[in-house]
């Protein structure tokens, strides 16, 4: 790990304002984006502080991912988590930007955690909760931190609200996927419906919910991969 | 313009579920066209934002805190270290592996050596049965021998069976001689009857005897113990020299001890002796 650096100048970033309520899709956030990179660059660099930081931002999300994918054991959610965040601050100085944002390479790490701890045990099937429509309805979720307050509930809500407009059918296969870490292959088991099928509703499902949520997204400036870049794999 | 397949190849890729090298051949396709580097991006950062759909729980403020005492460890090699162990262990696992090397080598001599004395037995062990194959080889020759000179001894113990059964039988053969009666005196004729009472068959010969008249044979009678009367033993002519040699066979079974007599009868012979009795054995 490098030596440690001084904390960044947030002064110059703008803060991530926005009154989004429930049902307001958040705009767009480069600001948020830029001060995670500086955080975790910064963190790359041996900062605490601007890892706690980072933290702050990023717990709540990714917490709560965790606690969906093992179906709310909390002990299990907290180990995955912690891991999680270790391997993030341990890994920063390998952080390509041009690859993915913060927020996506840390939710796309504790994802794989989650995925290899469901497959160790082979409770994938069993683990998944299915949502409800209470679950997609607006809420205000607990969040630490001003920031995260107000953006995290943003975001919440836009999510929530583009999973919903989904046909049943497509955000079927999207939450068997991404919250249930189900292969394609075995959702196709489960539902006992074509594969074929099951990946064109996944690759329907995902394109819409990205037109849904292009306004709160980063916006797409990622580079190809090549060698000496990060892999988005965790 | 990325077709379908292509598409579900990128959100597949971008929830993470190729295989290996399913994801190393559609990153090279990436790599030569940024469409789709810029459509997997997106696909990736919208699954991420899915992180906010699920009820948002904070973690507690014990997890940031162990977080970042965590961090604040020095990195411990992935497959165990020594970081977290007493400076000591590194060395007493050394010690013990230089002693369990020594022991390794020497066991490996002993073992050498007791391989080295298994196949010296192996050798003495292969003479001995090169020996016995040997000692084998000769019984079988010297069984061989044997077999042919026992089949040679039992072929002449046959053979002097066979001749002392002949003996024996020739013993049991009874002989008779048949002589002119009181009133044929002026007969020369000469007869004797070898007759063998275990298979009731018998040999007669006359010689010297002179053709009967016409109309008339001779029969030859055999006259046993508790027969009421003779038996007929058959009919016979004699050539011109007066001989006759006949096998016979009475119909009558059980004759022993016989005595035999032949008399002239009518021509064809007759059931009971009707005419002279002209020789009889005594």
């Amino acid at each position: 790990m490098p030596a440690a650096a001084s904390s960044p100048d947030f002064s110059e970033v703008p803060p991530p304002l926005g009154s989004g309520g429930a049902g307001v899709s958040p705009s767009p956030p480069p600001a948020l984006q830029e001060r995670d990179r500086a955080l975790l660059d910064a963190a790359a660099h041996g900062d605490h502080r601007a890892f706690a930081d980072l933290y702050d931002r990023l717990a709540a999300p990714v917490f709560s991912l965790i606690l969906r994918m093992v179906g709310n054991e909390r002990a299990a959610a907290e180990d995955i988590f912690q891991e999680s965040l270790l391997r993030l601050w341990r890994r920063a100085p390998a952080y390509d930007h041009r690859q993915s944002s913060v927020f996506t390479w840390a939710v796309t790490i504790a994802r794989g955690k989650v995925i290899d701890y469901l497959r160790a045990r082979g409770r994938r099937q069993q683990t998944f909760v299915e949502t409800t429509p209470e679950d997609l309805a607006p809420r205000a979720d607990p969040a630490p931190g001003a920031d995260a307050i107000v953006q995290g509930r943003e975001e919440a809500a836009a999510a929530r609200r583009a999973l919903g407009i989904l046909p049943p059918e497509q955000r079927q296969v999207i939450e068997l996927a991404f919250f249930g870490g189900l292969s394609h292959h075995e959702i196709a088991a489960r539902l006992g419906q074509p594969l074929g099928t099951v990946k064109a509703r996944i690759r329907r499902g995902l394109l819409q919910l990205r037109d849904e949520l292009a306004p709160s997204l980063p916006p797409p400036s990622f580079a190809a991969p090549g060698k000496g870049r990060v892999p988005l794999s965790p | 313009m990325i077709d379908e397949a292509l598409q579900d190849q990128a959100a597949l890729h971008a929830l993470g579920f190729l295989s290996e090298p399913e994801a190393k051949a559609f990153a090279r396709q990436m790599e030569a066209n940024p469409e789709l580097t810029q459509l997997v991006g997106s696909l990736r950062a919208t699954t991420a934002a899915l992180a906010w759909a699920a009820p948002q729980v904070s973690p507690t403020e014990r997890l940031k805190t162990d977080l970042l005492a965590r961090m604040a460890e020095p990195l411990r090699p992935r497959f165990g270290g020594f970081g977290a162990v007493p400076a000591w262990v590194p060395w007493a696992a050394a010690a013990l592996f230089l002693v369990a090397s020594s022991l390794l080598l020497a066991e490996r001599g002993r073992l050498r050596r007791e391989v080295s004395g298994l196949h010296g037995d192996v050798g003495g062990l292969q003479q001995q049965v090169d020996g016995l194959r040997g000692e084998l080889a000769q019984r079988q020759a010297a069984y061989a021998r044997t077999q042919g000179e026992l089949v040679t001894e039992r072929d002449r113990l046959r053979g002097e069976v066979a001749r002392l059964q002949a003996s024996d039988a020739l013993a049991k053969v009874q002989l008779r001689a048949l002589q002119a009666t009181a009133g044929q005196q002026k007969l020369k004729a000469v007869a004797v009857v070898a007759w063998d009472p275990a298979s009731q068959r018998g040999v007669f010969e006359v010689q010297k005897l002179p053709s009967p008249a016409p109309g008339k044979d001779y029969q030859l009678w055999a006259i046993a113990p508790g027969q009421p009367a003779p038996v007929s033993a058959g009919v016979f002519r004699v050539d011109a020299s007066g001989r006759a040699q006949v096998r016979f066979h009475p119909t009558v079974q059980g004759l022993q001890q016989a005595n035999f007599a032949v008399s002239l009868e009518p021509a064809g012979g007759s059931p009971k002796p009707a005419g002279p009795i002209l020789l009889l054995s005594q």
